[in-house]
């Protein structure tokens, strides 16, 4: 058995608040989702009162729990000042006064407490409760004062860390969470009732609800487990054997259930406190878990707007990312950094986590969740693999040349920006590649096309190779680098690389960028209009931009990209109507074509242009809305060699 | 007719097996007393109270015990121990019923109802948790305190 190592393990940030980040994160997530499905009810529509009121309703309950809480817990105690624990009293004074809070907490004697004791919020300024039998434990005997001053040191430490307002924050997620999965139970039971609903979508939709607030409650409980770990150690600077004594060797049953680790399991971070720094898979499945179910609940909100995935990607990645990454760095300074193990935690609970979403649980069963295909599913494993493999080695690198973690601020004050752009990045892109995915669920998008399209928007550009020189960087730059840790960082870089060149050579060979756009402005009708067709330069999707069509002959100021190429689904060569020029027929996806029915319904009786690399290839008059999913493009000059190489770009952007 | 309450039995057996604890006996065993049914399944309990301690149980007091253990012998007693004991139908009675008696007339037992107490408090004692020694050392005191309220009342 290998000897415990010297590291403070309070240099390093707490993963656990991270993890508790992300639960806030999710809960608040739920209820705001709820507030707008229970305010789309109102007579009046969605307004901003009434979503605030409905997120009243949903929060009211948890703030209800506190106040009742605090005001059980005053009136089943009294001030332990007053009874006839003196000698409790007094030594309850002087550990107080040796702890030098803040916020010295009101000290009460709860009658049915036994030998129980627990810090709690309060009236103004925080509560100590304590049990009879503990406080006679203090004149029993030599050890019975040595257990209960060491049980006293444990509260006044929680006090000190701050965990009842942690603690309290827990409370009112996991109170606001019951009525949230109330509410998305009425609403599934009332479409049973109706008939909207099979028995089997409802079941499903049940465990969901189920699934949500379990996950809710365990992360709740992980945080508490550890929160007992730092105080027993804050404690424990006065001494250990008091609370070795306390503790006992008892091992925890069903440990992973409850809010105190086992006694067993105390004692073991009392003797080696560097245990704390390994990061169970367990916790970063249940964070990632949350994380999952953040990403669909967020995308929801938002909306199907086009910068939603990158938005939900980059937010709730950048903080999936430095909670994995706090784990993989609190390990490996006790040399028990597993990032195979610590990816397959991540992308398990990504893919689980996605389908314990409130959100589509009302709706459809597993709806805007990471599809259980091969294509999505390889590239999470592989993103969360190499993800893991560089915060490994980051961590390695570092220390290689600060074993004792002395100056961990240092190491953080570049190897988190780092991880939060990397890991940003890294979910955007492999979100985007998902909701590609799930937006045409109902008619299956090719993956290769998806996986193209993908690529396109996201493998070229400042980001990609900003992140890979920043990847580089953090995990070979320190002065010391060992063999173990450059390998795995050289091979994660390489694959990367190597991965954007095919990217780039497989995405940009022969592929034309689609767009259409509603015109605003044209030559025809307005003959002043007149620039140099040379001078038109590319916009992105979400600006205006101008253009000619493919002879030049025509000028044209166009609004923003309705559709691009992600939109299309195929593009084939067909005939035109009278027989004489060949078209393209192109097929939209599910959500092009509502795209593209949006589009015609806002631009009747005017032109929408088009273009294909930048010219206007075609710009009718839409006469009347366009709900179908196909449409051709024609330019009355193509003949069956340019239509099918016009096709075979398109069908490939 | 005099009797001896759970109380008395269970102060005078403390003042024997841990004096310790008389200062704190009133507040201590006033659940125990009072409610013995929900202070036994709380003292039975695992505690996970957020924030609080959670373990806890490797040094405790014996003043629960004690009154838990005066409880079933002063309801044994009032039900007539013999009866109790053998057949337990008493027993099952005020489960029945969930009541438990609080006191029982004091007189003069014989020595083989001594013992059948004795056993009572033996194994009530270790289905609480008690280790053999301690357990057998506490059913003597409560055998000792029960003579001792009879030829010494107070």
């Amino acid at each position: 058995m290998s000897a415990p190592r010297r590291v403070d393990v309070r240099a390093f940030p707490s993963d656990t608040t991270l993890l508790l980040l992300l639960l806030t994160a999710v809960v608040s997530l739920n209820a705001v989702f709820t507030a707008f499905w229970l305010a789309g009810f109102d007579a009046g529509g969605v307004t901003v009162l009434g979503v605030v009121w409905k997120l009243e309703i949903v929060l009211v309950p948890g703030l209800a729990g506190w106040s009742l809480g605090i005001w059980w817990r005053l009136r089943r105690s009294v001030p332990v000042g007053g009874t006839p624990f003196t000698d409790a009293a007094r030594l309850l004074d002087r550990l107080v006064r040796e702890a030098r809070l803040d916020d010295p907490p009101d000290v009460r004697l709860g009658p049915g407490l036994g030998s129980r004791a627990f810090v709690a919020s309060g009236r103004g300024r925080p509560l100590l409760l304590l049990g009879p039998e503990l406080l006679g434990l203090c004149t029993v005997s030599d050890e019975g004062r040595t257990v209960f001053t060491a049980v006293v040191r444990h509260e006044l430490a929680h006090l000190r860390a701050g965990d009842v307002g942690w603690a309290q924050l827990g409370r009112l997620l996991r109170t606001s969470n019951l009525p949230i999965g109330f509410f998305v139970l009425f609403a599934v039971v009332l479409d049973l009732v109706h008939g909207n609903r099979s028995t089997g979508s409802s079941a499903l939709a049940a465990l969901v609800v189920l699934g949500q607030v379990l996950v809710v409650e365990l992360v709740a409980r992980a945080f508490l487990r550890a929160r007992e770990h730092e105080a027993d150690l804050l404690a424990a600077r006065y001494g250990v054997e008091g609370l070795l004594t306390a503790v006992g060797d008892a091992p925890g049953v069903r440990p992973w259930l409850r809010r105190h680790p086992g006694g067993a399991a105390r004692a073991a971070v009392l003797a080696d406190p560097g245990r704390l720094l390994v990061a169970a898979p367990t916790r970063l499945l249940l964070g990632a878990a949350a994380a999952g179910s953040a990403l669909v609940t967020l995308r929801g909100i938002l909306g199907p707007a086009d910068s939603t995935p990158v938005v939900t990607g980059a937010v709730v990645g950048l903080l999936v990312t430095l909670f994995t990454a706090f784990g993989i760095w609190r390990s490996t300074w006790l040399g028990g950094a597993r990032p195979f193990r610590s990816a397959a935690a991540l992308a398990v609970g990504l893919v689980l986590g996605s389908y314990l979403a409130l959100f589509p649980a009302v709706f459809t069963f597993g709806a805007g969740a990471v599809p259980l295909r091969p294509s999505p599913l390889v590239a999470l494993v592989l993103g969360a693999v190499l993800l893991c493999l560089w915060l490994a080695a980051v961590g390695r690198a570092r220390y290689r040349v600060d074993p004792r973690a002395r100056r961990v601020p240092g190491f953080l004050a570049y190897a988190v920006p780092a991880a939060a752009l990397v890991g940003g990045w890294l979910f955007a892109v492999l979100w985007a590649w998902v909701v590609r995915l799930t937006s045409c669920a109902d008619d299956p998008c090719s993956p290769t096309a998806v996986a193209r399209s993908v690529g396109e928007d996201f493998a070229f550009g400042v980001t990609p190779v900003l992140v890979l020189v920043v990847v580089a960087v953090t995990a070979l730059g320190p002065r010391v680098v060992e063999p173990r840790a450059a390998v795995p960082a050289a091979a994660a870089v390489v694959v990367a690389a190597v991965g954007l060149f095919g990217l780039w050579h497989w995405a940009g060979a022969g592929v034309s960028t689609l767009e259409i756009r509603a015109v605003v402005r044209d030559s025809t009708a307005d003959p002043a209009l007149d620039f140099d067709c040379a001078t038109t330069a590319p916009a992105g999707p979400t600006e205006h931009r101008t253009a000619c069509d493919v002879g030049g002959g025509e000028r044209f100021v166009l609004g923003p990209a309705a559709l691009t190429g992600v939109d299309v689904e195929t593009a084939e060569v067909g005939f035109g109507g009278t027989g004489s020029a060949f078209v393209v027929e192109v097929v939209l996806t599910g959500e092009g074509a509502n795209r593209w029915a949006a589009l015609t319904g806002s631009a009747v009786d005017q032109r929408v242009a088009i273009l294909v690399d930048g010219a206007v290839v075609s710009a009718p008059v839409v006469r009347e809305p366009l709900r179908g999913t196909t449409f051709e493009i024609s330019s009355g000059t193509m003949d069956r060699t340019s239509a099918t190489e016009l096709a075979t770009r398109i069908a490939g952007g | 007719m005099t009797t001896v309450t759970v109380h008395d039995l269970a102060k005078r057996v403390v003042e024997a097996v841990a004096p310790a604890e008389l200062p704190s006996f009133a507040l201590v065993a006033a659940p125990y007393l009072d409610h013995p049914a929900r202070a036994e399944r709380a003292f039975r309990r695992s505690h996970d109270d957020p924030l609080g301690f959670g373990l806890g149980d490797a040094v405790e007091m014996i003043t629960p015990v004690v009154a838990l253990v005066s409880g079933s012998v002063i309801t044994a007693l009032s039900d007539g121990v013999g009866e109790a004991v053998k057949n337990g139908a008493g027993k099952v009675f005020r489960k029945l019923v969930k009541r438990r008696a609080v006191e029982a007339p004091v007189q003069e037992w014989s020595a083989d109802e001594l013992a059948r107490v004795r056993a009572t408090a033996l194994v009530r004692a270790k289905a609480l948790g008690v280790e053999e020694r301690r357990a057998e050392a506490l059913a003597d005191a409560i055998v000792v305190a029960l003579l001792l309220e009879r030829d010494d009342p107070r």
